[in-house]
């Protein structure tokens, strides 16, 4: 991973941090890949052992589930992936002055697709915890990735791409 | 279908040094693996390139054992970074 070692006064500096978690796109395709492969793994061991194959994977939940139109198609109609948020207050019951922010924030978060972001912020604890590793492990490996994303996705929000 | 045919001679060789050496078949199949790794490591070779042998072996032992779940999980996950890194930003 990472770039091409260079040479700095004879040893090799491996510069990976130019894209290791560079930036959201980078999170958003690292997350999509790893759906992929488990979902592939889960398929193949499916294949080979049709009876009582384990099922460590359910696409259910996971960022692919968005773009599964059953039986593994892909939506025909793709404008019904985009997002079309609409909020509202609702002046009986609510409280005006505050609901106005959480609804200007939510039809923010709905009609820039930003909720969808939001999704990479468990997916790593949910793969961990999915394969049965500890709940210790998979809590300590995803609040890690909590923190940095969560801080990405702000950064995102406030303009700066990295 | 079964996981191990003991009538050729990998099966053979699994069988025995299940018996003699390790006692279970999960210590016996991981210490394959391993052994696949460590090659790789020997002669040299990336890590990402030993998937083509590792991953087929493991889809295999995952299938039939749950064990392997767990090790396989995190190959699928480590295979999954490197397709995103490297397939997308090189």
């Amino acid at each position: 991973m990472g770039g091409a070692p260079v040479l700095v006064r004879g040893g090799s500096v491996n510069n990976c941090e130019d894209y290791i978690m560079g930036n959201l796109s980078t999170a958003l395709v690292v997350v999509l890949a790893i759906n992929v492969m488990l979902f592939m793994g889960q398929a193949g061991a499916m294949a080979l052992n049709p009876d009582s194959s384990p099922v460590f994977y359910s696409e259910d939940g996971s960022l692919l589930s968005n773009f599964d139109e059953g039986n593994y198609t892909t939506p025909s109609d793709p404008k019904t992936l985009l997002p079309s948020g609409e909020a509202s207050v609702n002046p009986e019951t609510g409280n005006i002055f505050t609901d106005i922010f959480s609804a200007t924030k939510n039809w923010i978060l709905e009609t820039t697709g930003l909720s969808y972001l939001l999704d990479l912020l468990g997916a790593p604890a949910n793969f961990l915890k999915a394969i049965g590793l500890p709940s210790a492990f998979a809590w300590a490996i995803g609040s890690l990735w909590y923190g940095i994303t969560l801080f990405l996705i702000v950064a995102f929000i406030l303009g700066r791409d990295t | 279908m079964v996981l191990l045919n003991t009538t050729g001679v990998l099966g053979t060789v699994i069988q025995y040094a299940t018996l003699d050496l390790t006692g279970s078949l999960f210590l016996t199949l991981l210490g394959v693996v391993m052994l696949l790794l460590l090659l790789c490591l020997l002669f040299r070779i990336p890590v990402e390139f030993s998937a083509i042998l590792v991953l087929p072996l493991l889809l295999g032992l995952m299938a039939y054992m749950t064990e392997f779940v767990a090790i396989g999980g995190v190959f699928l996950i480590y295979l999954g970074v490197i397709v995103g890194k490297n397939f997308f930003f090189k």
